[in-house]
């Protein structure tokens, strides 16, 4: 298990611990996610806040990690801007833990929609335990059945086909 | 690709950094391992503003928000410069001024020491909750 996953558990056993560390954490992921977005898809802070209907200081103040009075009409805007989506919703503590533990610049930045979609043509959603899950198609192979040639005796719970094979001849 | 975090250890053998971030209240500490935790994930290139310059060249403070302004300064490397950061020493600002005054000066001390005998002036960053 990762260690500081482990470490997170423990700490987040405190709730002012635990809240306290998430808004610190939130702050500055988004910060860091506005910037990465932007430098991604080559604009200045000038053309993101004309594409987002703000002023250039106001996205100089959202990409610093200390800013911390975020709104979702704000944030709207610049998904809109990014033409990506936007998920602000209430989780529990452990999908947060894992949140953490997976940052890394390639979790941050997030692409376009039409470049998403286009590449999420390719998946199949299946219905798996309960849940629908996306699989990439060409990650997916063809099956084949195994058949045994003639009827498998049902009163033994496993036979080898080299025996099966064997007794035919 | 992570980040390498370091303590810097003084002549006694102690890690100074963790000495007082012990004396740190509870939700200190939590913003103070938030942003270690993100800045070992993604580095700080990423997060603007999170380490400002300081009046000695190669000594930054981390801004941390609070009732006590958190300043703990640190250094990119010394060794690594690319994939390390070492935290040298303890500080808030008040006012505008460090406290401990000479923290950035006293920080650079810190990093010369680490540089001359790495092994052995530093640890690996040993986190308080």
């Amino acid at each position: 298990m990762s260690e500081l996953a482990e470490q997170l558990i423990e700490e987040f056993a405190d709730k002012d611990y635990a809240h306290a560390y998430m808004e610190e954490h939130g702050n500055m992921l988004l910060a860091a996610q506005i910037k990465a977005l932007r430098e991604m898809r080559g604009l200045t802070q000038n053309q993101l806040a004309e594409m987002a209907g703000m002023k250039q200081e106001r996205i100089s103040a959202l990409e610093n990690v200390e800013y911390d009075a975020w709104t979702v009409k704000t944030l709207r805007k610049l998904a809109r801007a990014f033409d990506t989506g936007l998920q602000v919703s209430f989780v529990p503590f452990s999908k947060v833990v894992m949140g953490v533990v997976n940052v890394s610049r390639d979790s941050i930045e997030v692409t376009p929609r039409s470049e998403d979609i286009e590449a999420f043509r390719r998946h199949k959603i299946i219905l798996s335990g309960g849940k629908w899950t996306a699989i990439d198609k060409n990650h997916l192979a063809p099956v084949q059945t195994l058949v045994p040639h003639r009827p498998v005796d049902p009163k033994k719970s496993w036979q080898r086909l080299d025996q099966i094979r064997a007794s035919d001849r | 690709m992570s980040f390498k975090l370091f303590d810097y250890r003084n002549l006694a053998e102690q890690n100074e950094f963790k000495l007082w971030t012990q004396g740190l209240q509870s939700i200190q500490r939590a913003k103070l391992n938030a942003k270690l935790d993100m800045l070992k994930s993604v580095g700080d290139r990423l997060l603007p503003e999170v380490l400002t310059g300081t009046d000695t060249p190669g000594i930054f403070k981390l801004r941390i928000k609070g009732g006590v302004q958190l300043r703990p300064m640190l250094c990119k490397g010394p060794i690594d410069v690319k994939n390390e950061f070492t935290l040298l020493l303890g500080a808030t600002e008040v006012g505008g001024k460090l406290k401990p005054t000479n923290a950035d000066a006293t920080a650079a001390i810190h990093k010369d020491e680490i540089r001359r005998d790495p092994d052995n002036r530093r640890v690996n960053h040993e986190r308080v909750s």
